[in-house]
């Protein structure tokens, strides 16, 4: 097949209008569907682990995802959530829900998939000694804080003790295939999250021998792994035959591990790889002319904002911050900086995510003479006082920052110095502990697609990653009225007004969402993105000849 | 000899102490003054402070000293020192928790072809070039050879490397790869833009090439100079006058004496091609050592790169210490005590 290269590429340029009208993310109906067989060839980075409780990182997810499957699954399009191995997943109080398992399914060394093998997982990412990446994501659980040790002295010489626990209070078996999820707080988007990596089953092998469970996954999924993880070099998997639901469409998928994106480029170039769901930024212009009809785009969830240290003085004001906001031409930084690689935000959730207005931020497109007025009711900026700008070193944030920084000095007269030299790891610390003296940079990631991990994670009065300092009771309040909602829908009013309220206090800027941009081989007949996942490779088929 | 070569491993000792302080030295002022690299790893979700330091303590960051900027943090070296020699235990890196002693063992083998086939490289066509250029001083050879080798020399090996990657790899390659009757292991093996599972010594030969042509560049100056000088020699002259033939006079006589201080090039070389590796690995995307270092350089991993780099400096001292040894070899007149 690889002899024929030119002739495939003459058929797919014939083909190319067909080629564009079927690929690019749409799998809505299975007669539609591709064929199945033949070998994915796929770009990844090394995985930082590939069992569910480890993994947390784009490499390790693309992986898993293929590897092991949860309770709930994301349609491709909407990310809705749907059944996938549970029957159901319900509450009357959002506080206490029943989860219901379809009989039938294995692991790939024969144990089954009940109840026990869900409570097993959760229980060993929750249990900090394990140190597990996905312990995080059990926060909602009750009796979460017995699973966790404080050191009692900090830096001091004691060591943790031993957590109080080592199961979580709110997991509870009621049966093989039924158990029961018992959180600290009513939360209505609990179906959502359970979609998460983080939620996937273990079986007791992979968690008596965690070591050898990261090298040879015993996975649930459509795949399972050929051989073992092949550090830094690849990932091979193949379909397996225990798996019962919808099966994958290739037969094998073949993960290259690169370390740097540019390599994985010129593998993609010179017909190595058939898919690659990133694209070096400075090759973006490039691959877009290159393989237009072969590049799939979309605005994607991943979230760029200045934030304001709300906990300053000069950012007490919300008239300062929405004024600093008003200046900002975010499409012409996109077009200057970023080659057009950026949607504008223009509200605080992605606009993917369901309960997603456009445009409802009023103060985050330009308009300097509001701002001017803004600026002056407020009483104006400290005569002399220098503004800081703070972005992370070695990324390169300082370029957009800088004109961030220009088009405020042009507009409102307050002049700006950089703060650009704090390495990440150094950055992060100051934003846990507050200390930025200035406006500065971070980003978000979903980690469910649901409203509510775009608005209490960053801006809820106890949240952990409120860097901002933004502390508003009627938002808490709007968000707990949502969290406690009947369902998912009956939910987004309340966020949607807990949303209106950061569209008027402006705790930080929204700045814009990345584009996801993915390209894919003249080998791919359909490619497949799932809204929430990313690119599936289970669902995306090949040519077949 | 042997109480010379007894002599020279002692001094190993020092070196390789002395190094691995710098390094830890170095790795423990990049902690103080940029930041717990676990932090990182979490991105913007702030971790909880008991997960956080469950890690921080596991990966072996937790020691107190790293918050003290400046502090050389004797403990943490000595506690070091401890594991590496008397467990054999590296500590782990930062994402995988691997032993560092088990990625350097999976890297080492992809770097050890890479040098054979850049060594082999640079020494064959360095030597004979130079031999060619030097048997015909000021002719069409000799400038050929000193004009294609200030080329070479004069492109740094990120340039080389990312251009042949670019050009030869993947545009000359995309052309083969169109030729049904080329086979398999030259256009898609040989001629490839990076390493491949598949063809595990093919794929690294145009890396090793890239690796060595800085210094192929020269070892042929080297040998024609060399080569040159000897051959006006009086025991050229004498080997001659004696009737011995034209290739007895040049493979034993001259080219034996004239490549000592080739030997010792190469033999420093392998240090340098270490180096160089960083960079070709990361390009070409080889698996090795050199990426290994870039990338736990790149997220501050200390014990990584300690360990890294301390087998590096043993590989660099043993390579000099055979160089040493082969001087005798090739010279009868040096003898050592």
């Amino acid at each position: 097949m690889r002899g024929k290269f030119l002739k495939v590429a003459v058929a797919a340029t014939a083909t190319a209008m067909l080629a564009t009208a079927c690929g690019g993310g749409s799998d809505d109906s299975s007669d539609n569907a591709g064929q199945s067989g033949g070998t994915l060839r796929v770009y990844n980075a090394e995985p930082a682990f590939l069992t569910p409780s480890g993994g947390d990182d784009e490499p390790s997810l693309y992986v898993i995802r293929q590897l092991y499957r949860g309770l709930v699954k994301y349609n491709a399009q909407t990310s809705a959530v749907e059944m996938d191995l549970a029957e159901s997943v319900e509450s009357a109080d959002q506080k206490l829900w029943t989860v219901k398992i379809k009989s039938g399914y294995t692991f790939d060394n024969g144990e089954p998939v009940n109840a026990d093998s869900f409570i097993r997982s959760w229980n060993f990412a929750a249990y900090s000694p394990n140190a597990q990446n996905n312990g995080y994501f059990m926060k909602r659980i009750a009796g979460v804080k017995d699973l966790q040790s404080e050191d009692p002295d900090g830096e001091g010489p004691q060591k943790a003790p031993e957590p109080k626990a080592k199961e979580l209070a709110g997991l509870k078996k009621v049966d093989d295939l039924t158990f029961t999820v018992e959180l600290d707080a009513p939360f209505s988007g609990f179906p959502t999250t359970i979609g998460y990596p983080g939620f996937f089953p273990m079986a007791q092998a992979c968690v008596d021998d965690i070591a050898k469970c990261n090298e040879t996954p015993i996975g649930n999924g459509p795949y399972k792994i050929d051989g073992s993880w092949q550090h830094n070099v690849g990932i091979n998997l193949v379909r397996s035959e225990g798996w019962k639901g919808e099966a994958g469409k290739p037969d094998r998928i073949e993960y290259k591990i690169f370390a740097d994106v540019d390599a994985g480029y010129a593998a993609f170039q010179a017909g190595e790889l058939d898919v690659m769901y990133t694209v070096p930024p400075a090759r973006y212009k490039e691959a877009k002319a290159t393989y237009g009809d072969r590049m799939f785009e979309l605005a994607g969830d991943s979230f760029t904002y200045v934030g304001f240290p709300v906990y300053m003085d000069e950012f007490k004001d919300k008239r300062v911050r929405q004024a600093i906001s008003l200046v900002i031409d975010r499409q012409s930084i996109i077009d200057a900086v970023f080659d057009g690689r950026f949607a504008p935000a223009t509200g605080y959730v992605a606009p993917s995510f369901e309960g997603a207005r456009e445009n409802v931020c009023s103060y985050c497109t330009k308009d300097a003479a509001k701002a001017k007025q803004l600026l002056q009711e407020a009483g104006g900026w400290p005569a002399g006082k220098k503004l800081t700008l703070w972005a992370n070193a070695g990324a390169g944030h300082d370029q957009w920052l800088q004109a961030v920084g220009d088009q405020i000095k042009a507009e409102l007269g307050i002049d700006y110095e950089l703060k650009v030299n704090l390495q990440f790891a150094e950055y992060l610390e100051t934003a846990d502990q507050k200390k930025f003296t200035g406006p500065f940079r971070l980003g978000w990631g979903p980690d469910y697609p649901f409203m509510e991990t775009f608005l209490y994670p960053l801006y809820g009065s106890d949240a952990g990653s409120n860097n901002s300092g933004y502390k508003n009771p009627a938002f808490d309040a709007l968000m707990k009225e949502g969290d406690s909602a009947a369902s998912m829908q009956a939910a987004i009013p309340s966020y949607q007004k807990a949303e209106d309220l950061l569209v008027e206090d402006l705790p930080v800027i929204p700045m814009w969402w990345r584009k996801e941009a993915a390209i894919y081989s003249e080998n791919v007949d359909q490619f497949v993105w799932n809204a929430v996942a990313d690119a599936d490779y289970g669902a995306t088929s090949l040519k077949q000849n | 000899m042997g109480r010379y070569v007894i002599r020279r491993l002692l001094q190993f000792i020092p070196t390789v102490l002395g190094t691995m302080f710098l390094l830890h030295y170095l790795t423990s002022l990049a902690i103080q003054f940029s930041g717990n690299p676990v932090r990182a790893l979490f991105g913007d979700r702030t971790p909880p402070p008991a997960l956080l330091e469950a890690l921080t303590e596991r990966l072996g960051y937790g020691d107190a000293c790293l918050d003290q900027r400046g502090n050389p943090c004797f403990g943490l070296f000595f506690d070091r020192l401890q594991a590496i020699f008397l467990h054999f235990d590296f500590g782990v890196n930062l994402r995988q928790q691997l032993p560092v002693t088990q990625l350097v063992a999976d890297a080492l083998p992809f770097t050890l072809k890479l040098l054979v086939i850049a060594i082999l490289f640079e020494a064959v066509i360095g030597i004979a070039a130079g031999v060619w250029a030097g048997l015909r001083g000021g002719s069409f050879a000799d400038y050929a050879v000193k004009i294609s080798t200030v080329f070479v020399i004069s492109v740094p090996i990120f340039v080389l490397g990312l251009v042949v990657r670019e050009f030869v790899g993947v545009k000359f390659g995309n052309v083969l790869r169109a030729q049904d009757w080329i086979p398999d292991v030259i256009s898609v093996g040989v001629v490839t833009p990076g390493f491949k599972a598949d063809y595990p010594f093919a794929s690294l030969i145009i890396p090793g090439m890239v690796l060595g042509a800085v210094s192929l560049a020269t070892t042929a100056r080297l040998t024609r100079t060399s080569i040159m000088e000897n051959i006006r020699a009086d025991y050229v002259r004498t080997a001659r006058a004696k009737g011995l033939s034209n290739r007895r006079v040049i493979g034993v006589h001259t080219l034996r004496n004239s490549l000592i201080p080739v030997i010792t090039f190469l033999g420093v070389d392998i240090g340098a091609a270490m180096a160089g590796a960083v960079v070709t690995e990361t390009i070409f995307n080889v698996p090795g050592i050199g990426r290994l270092v870039t990338l736990s350089a790149r997220s501050g991993e200390a014990p990584v790169v300690i360990g890294v780099v301390t087998m590096l400096v043993l590989v660099v001292l043993l390579a000099n210490l055979l160089v040493d040894i082969l001087y005798a070899v090739l010279d009868p007149r040096i003898r050592y005590e």
